[in-house]
């Protein structure tokens, strides 16, 4: 038994080239076994275009394993991601939520201490840090 | 299996022409070895342009992890660095308020 490949280009030109039983389950067991369509393979049998690239199973079952292991970090560093992300926000809208309050008691302290003469203290440090969490919109 | 059957192949003009060159020896002698080289090669370099790939990916995901951490551990000492003011402000406000209210 044969199976008959019909070649086709434009819409009139045709070409039937038969391969055995055997040879075409071999093209197609080739073709799956590296990850290729059937007629991918075919093509590339009938056209000739082939590679001369000395490359060996050892070599490829290495960089599939290479492939998996990659795939298998990205994989746990994108579950460890969603609930680092989701812990980092609540705590930087807690830090805003704060900060908001200490503006407000930053300015009755300013006041207070004018009403009684009192110096008043440094509060650039807090008044950066205020301002850094007031401007915190989720984007991280 | 595909026993005894029929198999279509569309190409381009020029590959029919080049096909039409080899199809003489084409059914009766493939050249099997060379298209599983060509195949295993193929193959070889799709995997590496994937592991490439996600090599880069991956690197950029841990740096953008590690600056998510490091913002998440800031954002922990800053939330105890204003807790502590918030409470020494409220303790401080009161005193001043009694003090303005003598």
């Amino acid at each position: 038994m044969t199976v008959s490949v019909t070649v086709r280009a434009g819409r009139f030109k045709r070409l039937k080239i038969d391969f055995s039983d055997e040879t075409f389950s071999q093209i197609q067991r080739l073709a799956k076994k590296y990850g290729f369509r059937t007629d991918e393979a075919l093509k590339i049998l009938l056209l000739g275009d082939f590679l001369d690239e000395n490359v060996n199973e050892k070599g490829l079952e290495h960089l599939e394993a290479r492939l998996e292991d990659l795939e298998r970090e990205l994989y746990e560093l994108e579950g460890k991601w969603s609930p680092l992300k989701f812990k980092t926000y609540y705590l930087a809208m807690d830090n805003q939520n704060l900060a908001i309050q200490i503006s407000a008691m930053i300015a009755q302290n300013k006041r207070l201490r004018e009403r009684l003469g009192k110096p008043r203290p440094d509060y650039s440090k807090i008044e950066s840090l205020i301002h850094y969490y007031l401007q915190f919109s989720g984007k991280t | 299996m595909f026993s005894g059957g029929k198999f279509e192949l569309t190409v381009s003009l020029e590959e029919f022409k080049r096909i039409k060159r080899r199809a003489k020896d084409l059914g009766k002698n493939p050249e099997l070895e060379m298209l599983e080289e060509t195949l295993m090669a193929l193959r070889y370099m799709y995997l590496k342009e994937r592991t490439t790939e996600l090599k880069k990916k991956l690197e950029e995901m841990q740096e953008h992890y590690r600056s998510l951490l490091e913002f998440k551990e800031r954002a922990e000492r800053d939330k105890e660095y204003l807790m502590g003011v918030r409470l020494e402000l409220s303790r401080e406000n009161r005193e001043l308020e009694e003090e303005v209210g003598k």
